[in-house]
């Protein structure tokens, strides 16, 4: 009697995780801390990229280091689209003559980035996607490395190495907006027949083509989106960042992205977030340690460097002792009445069970 | 003569490359574990040269001994850091899933990244070791450099031993039974530790090797200047075949042979975007040959 009814709780996810987010932005806002505010902002912008980043490697199982350069192409497309007109004349007389009579407002802007991204998604997914595991994961990272050497030497379009500075500024709310968006549309992707067929394929690909699956169109498919994804959150980054620079989108980033999604759990759409939210936190605090902080009597502080090696530990210490993540690959669900034996009324928790196999 | 010395470059190129892939490929074909941290074995080799320490200038250590002594300290070095990874982060993690150990991998790598960024600094440094093999060598009207003749030469030396090791010696066995079905070799007699420490050992010995050749070519230390070359033997090791030593090697060539192609063929615009090009060159490779030029029944997926 008082177990959900299947939509509903189905639904329990994506509400929850949306919840989830909007108080985290409420509360920043409240907080009236710029610093604090600024970090917010940049967890929405990273949380659009983590998730969009799930959206491929959690469905299909296949490891991608190649993400952040759909990232790079957001956030350099929102620089040529939006950028004033004066500026990209002078700086970027190699971008089509249309973009040096056109400047958009931010929201379009993030949209065609995200437009772009998946363009170029779909194009490379048809030559990447062929290849299976670990050779597909190299194939994404030479990926990476293509659009970083082909953008640190395109001057006339990217400005090469240096920085692309005046970017205009995106509000929080905005921004929290996108990711509640990208939260919903990772969601309905997962929930999605296509998406069902590509979990399907991950946990067997052999019997998953043997009920007619076509995986590499289900995984072209859930490429593009992700691509998408990741093309808006770069935009994003951009934004709030205000200035961007070809270095950005390189090791590092892919690190600290990848890291969310293995922390909190690669597949499931709750350990994305929640992996946002923990990986920020803890450079957060890396980073006040870094800069010195008194523990009472002591004073602790940590030589630079110490943030990225506490995040690369870290990530060691979740790989080995929980594999799956902390959230284990389960989704979040309402919260349950009684405990009962039977586990899982949520055709997502069941789904999330399954993977256990 | 331009064509000569275009295949003189592409043999040197490609040679360093392979070393690296086979670095790689040795790690892979035992544990299934592709190692990111293999190209910041090559970042270490280099900075044992060196006193350890934040200043802008570099002040020899190891790079100031005799050269047999230097080799040998390198060699060393990298070798125990190669086996002490295994020990602290790879050995627990034995069972998991490829795609598991590729991200620790990952997260090694980085963490050694920032280890040596802690110790010496974000700047790169100038090192000259090794000068006299940066002088070119005339044959037939040819201008050779010594030091292309000695990595074309010292990777052909290391390619016969370790070919010799693999198949005359009783660890050499053990390994290519071990590449060919672990749990079986295990069953048969062979030490699962040994085999993966000998794997580390020597892929740690291929990687001091091309630190050393690396710093004489480049004379330049900075705290990722593994990551290029872990790159291409990354792309090697996948277009050679993975899981094949012998496609490792196949792979570095083809990847040395491209990247000295495109150099020659592009237009001078575009050719300081060249790796681009052969990162494109390798994935259409691939799209011709999915499983790689060297294909191992190993690898196939059985159903």
């Amino acid at each position: 009697m008082d177990a959900p009814r299947p939509a509903i709780a189905a639904a329990a996810t994506p509400v929850l995780l949306a919840a989830a987010v909007l108080l985290l932005v409420l509360g920043a806002e409240a907080s009236g801390d710029r610093l604090i505010q600024h970090s917010m902002v940049e967890l929405l912008a990273l949380l659009v990229v983590v998730v969009g980043t799930y959206v491929f490697v959690g469905n299909s199982g296949i490891l991608s280091f190649g993400h952040i350069a759909f990232m790079a192409i957001g956030a350099y497309a929102t620089a040529w689209l939006t950028l004033p007109l004066p500026l990209k004349r002078l700086n970027m007389p190699g971008l089509p003559g249309i973009l040096h009579e056109v400047s958009l407002p931010v929201t379009p802007s993030v949209a065609l980035a995200g437009v772009l991204a998946g363009l170029v998604g779909l194009a490379s997914g048809l030559a990447l996607l062929r290849l299976s595991g670990i050779a597909a994961s190299i194939a994404t990272l030479a990926l990476l490395a293509i659009v970083n050497v082909g953008f640190s030497n395109w001057d006339r379009v990217t400005l090469g190495t240096s920085s692309i500075v005046g970017l205009p500024p995106y509000g929080g709310l905005m921004t929290a907006a996108w990711a509640v968006a990208a939260i919903l549309a990772a969601f309905a992707f997962q929930s999605s027949s296509t998406g069902l067929m590509l979990r399907a394929a991950r946990d067997d690909e052999v019997a998953a083509k043997a009920a007619g699956i076509k995986v590499l169109r289900v995984r072209l498919a859930a490429w593009t989106l992700s691509a998408m994804l990741v093309g808006a959150g770069g935009a994003l980054y951009a934004h709030l960042l205000g200035t961007i620079s070809i270095d950005a989108f390189w090791l590092d980033m892919t690190f600290i992205t990848l890291a969310m999604l293995v922390v909190g759990g690669m597949q499931s759409l709750t350990g994305a977030v929640v992996g946002v939210v923990t990986i920020t936190l803890l450079v957060e605090l890396l980073r006040q340690v870094e800069g010195g902080i008194a523990l009472g009597p002591i004073s602790l502080r940590l030589p630079p460097g110490a943030q990225e090696i506490g995040i690369a530990l870290t990530m060691l210490a979740i790989l080995l002792v929980r594999p799956r993540g902390l959230c284990g690959n389960h989704e979040i669900g309402w919260p349950r009445r009684s405990r009962r034996k039977d586990k899982g009324q949520g055709w997502a928790d069941q789904m999330a069970q399954g993977d256990k196999t | 003569m331009y064509a000569l010395q275009l295949v003189v470059d592409a043999a040197s190129l490609g040679s360093l490359y392979a070393l690296v892939a086979l670095g790689i490929g040795l790690i892979f074909g035992i544990m299934r574990l592709i190692n990111f941290a293999q190209g910041d074995f090559i970042t270490l080799g280099a900075y044992a040269l060196i006193v350890p320490s934040a200043s802008a200038t570099a002040t020899l250590l190891v790079g100031a001994w005799p050269w047999p002594l230097m080799v040998a300290g390198v060699l060393l070095v990298v070798m125990a850091v190669a086996l002490a990874t295994e020990r602290a982060a790879f050995r627990p993690m034995r069972q998991a899933r490829p795609a598991t150990l590729l991200i620790a991998s990952f997260a090694v790598s980085y963490l050694l990244q920032h280890l040596i960024l802690m110790v010496h600094g974000s700047r790169p440094k100038a090192l000259s070791i090794g000068a006299a093999l940066d002088e070119p060598l005339v044959v037939a009207g040819l201008r050779i450099l010594k030091l292309d003749l000695v990595v074309t030469g010292v990777t052909v030396l290391l390619l016969v031993l370790l070919a010799l090791f693999l198949k005359r010696t009783r660890y050499g066995i053990w390994m290519r039974a071990a590449a060919e079905d672990f749990s079986m070799a295990r069953v048969l007699g062979v030490r699962a530790d040994a085999v993966i420490a000998i794997a580390f050992l020597l892929s740690g010995l291929l990687a001091g090797v091309v630190s050393l050749l690396v710093v004489v070519k480049g004379g330049l230390l900075s705290y990722r200047m593994g990551v290029p070359l872990v790159l291409m033997g990354f792309v090697a090791t996948v277009i050679g075949g993975m899981g094949s030593l012998l496609g490792a090697v196949v792979g570095g060539f083809t990847v040395g042979v491209v990247s000295v192609a495109m150099q020659a063929l592009l237009p001078s615009g575009l050719r300081d975007a060249r790796d681009a090009f052969v990162f494109t060159a390798v994935i259409l490779i691939l799209l011709w040959r999915p499983g790689g030029l060297v294909q191992v029944a190993a690898m196939r997926e059985r159903v």
